[in-house]
């Protein structure tokens, strides 16, 4: 137990004092969330029973008890489409999970410069071509002791965008403390630092390390939740807190509120997000609802699915 | 004596003030590269808001026009400064519209798509946003990134560049976002006048 705190130390310590490059971040599209669930929360990570765990902190997933089917799904701004899935498994050697997220955008307008050089410049549209991102994982968790486990993850980034693509893939690793009432998270996500995708006219993009703490403790019929994460090349610090109430005479109803503090070009900004609930037999149906500032998609839903069988 | 007092010296002169018109409006859309096909026939025309044709320009502020032979035309007037009398033949049918369009009659629009060039860019190829308005307005263009989030809102007075009648050029480059190097997606981009949405437009960002 000591052993594997004072290595998780070790780790952190030689990454967070890792040198990264002047290249751009890779844009995350987990970023979003990878469930209703977790956006209402406020993207607190660590604490989910299902295999979206995957997405967060591979080693909550000792929490599946057999087999567990999480799927998720938006539509930003009407016109990006966002899914992610994963399907998760405990076996004696441990607990296993495969994740997949896509999003893309279509219809994004190619032009040529018409009448150049005159003052009746303009530009025609002659097609058009779309961008997809997509991410791959696959997670492993294993118990360390009763309360302590252990997981890793295999993460491949892909992005196809017109005739252009780019890969690469990084690990992540966490470590999960859960007693009655108590749990506390720790994830490092692209841990290798120096892994980046790579487009295949020769151009490299970083790979954001990502260090995150976070904490539960039970009140009752109230969880209260916090996260810290040093985000990206900038190191920026994104703090996120939340408050669930699952009421003891409807057990089945969760009713959660989370605010969540998210990098935007080089700021730190927040969002408050709300929803609800059912778990019904281990089944979990999740919405949640978040502002937004366009002027023509002021809000965005959010619903997920796990079946845990 | 009576036969002579009843011609009618002004329609001799319209006509060939018509037809000089013609004759000019023909020659700028042909220097312009534009192909041109058919008759058009424009009294008065504000010179310096012809852009392209890509309208009805029998009114003011319309975008959606067909050529002569029934093809969308590449060429587009930017109905916003005409001024006095419209007559254009249109899909071989005489088309007579005689109004006066002060800007103020004109709608505020966006007229066609907003584009970018190069599009996919990479941020040191200084990507052009380009967008045609129907007049001078006060506009406000906003760039959202794919999770909705707001990355830049900057003005644009009314008359200046990006808020001018007829074609507007604006360029995303380095400087736009201090320097910060954006990640590979795509953005969207939201021409705005008073609060409403007037065109709305994508660019791929690539490293």
């Amino acid at each position: 137990m000591k052993t594997t705190i004072l290595s998780w130390i070790g780790i952190w310590v030689l990454v967070l004092s890792s040198a990264v490059s002047a290249d751009a971040d890779y844009f995350m599209g987990t970023e979003v969330g990878s469930s209703a669930r977790g956006i209402r929360i406020g993207g607190v990570e660590g604490f989910s029973n299902n295999s979206d765990s995957i997405f967060e902190n591979p080693a909550a997933l000792f929490r599946i008890q057999s087999t567990s089917l999480s799927m998720f799904s938006t539509t930003i701004m009407g016109e990006i489409p966002y899914y992610n899935a994963a399907i998760g498994m405990a076996t004696s050697y441990g607990n296993f999970a495969l994740g997949f997220n896509t999003v893309g955008v279509a219809d994004i307008p190619k032009a040529r410069l018409m009448a150049a050089g005159t003052q009746w410049e303009y530009l025609e549209q002659i097609g058009s071509f779309s961008l997809t991102k997509s991410v791959y994982k696959l997670g492993y968790s294993i118990a360390q002791s009763e309360r302590v486990h252990l997981g890793v993850a295999a993460t491949y980034y892909s992005t196809v965008v017109d005739d252009k693509s780019g890969a690469g893939f990084n690990f992540d690793a966490g470590l999960l403390y859960d007693a009655d009432g108590f749990g506390v998270s720790l994830l490092l996500r692209n841990v290798a630092t120096g892994l980046k995708v790579k487009y295949n006219e020769g151009q490299t993009e970083n790979l954001p390390l990502e260090t995150v703490v976070s904490t539960r403790l039970a009140f009752g019929d109230f969880d209260v939740m916090g996260q810290m994460r040093i985000i990206g090349s900038s190191k920026k610090l994104a703090k996120s807190a939340a408050l669930n109430y699952t009421p003891s005479f409807i057990p089945l109803i969760r009713v959660s509120g989370g605010y969540k503090e998210f990098p935007v070009l080089d700021e730190i900004r927040g969002k408050v997000a709300v929803g609800l609930g059912i778990d019904a037999f281990g089944n979990q149906f999740d919405y949640a609802y978040e502002h937004s500032d366009h002027p023509e998609y002021s809000g965005i839903h959010y619903f997920s699915l796990a079946l845990n069988f | 004596m009576k036969l002579f007092q009843r011609f009618n010296f002004n329609s001799l002169w319209n006509n060939l003030r018509q037809a000089f018109s013609l004759a000019v409006l023909v020659l700028a859309l042909g220097l312009s590269a534009a192909p041109i096909w058919g008759m058009i026939t424009v009294e008065s025309v504000a010179y310096n808001s012809l852009l392209y044709l890509n309208g009805d320009f029998s009114k003011a502020g319309s975008s959606t026009a067909t050529d002569l032979k029934g093809r969308a035309s590449q060429i587009v007037v930017l109905g916003v400064n005409f001024k006095n009398t419209v007559q254009s033949e249109l899909a071989g049918k005489l088309v007579t519209d005689t109004q006066v369009l002060e800007e103020a009659a004109v709608a505020p629009e966006v007229l066609g798509k907003p584009l970018f060039h190069p599009n996919p860019a990479r941020q040191s190829e200084n990507p052009k946003l380009f967008y045609v308005l129907s007049k001078n307005m006060d506009i406000e263009v906003r760039i959202y990134d794919m999770m909705a989030n707001m990355i830049l809102k900057t003005d644009f007075p009314s008359g200046s560049q990006g808020g001018k009648s007829g074609s507007n050029w604006l360029t995303i480059s380095n400087n736009t976002f201090d320097q910060f190097q954006l990640s590979a997606g795509v953005y969207f981009v939201l021409i705005m006048n008073e609060g409403k949405v007037l065109g709305k437009g994508k660019v791929a960002i690539i490293p």
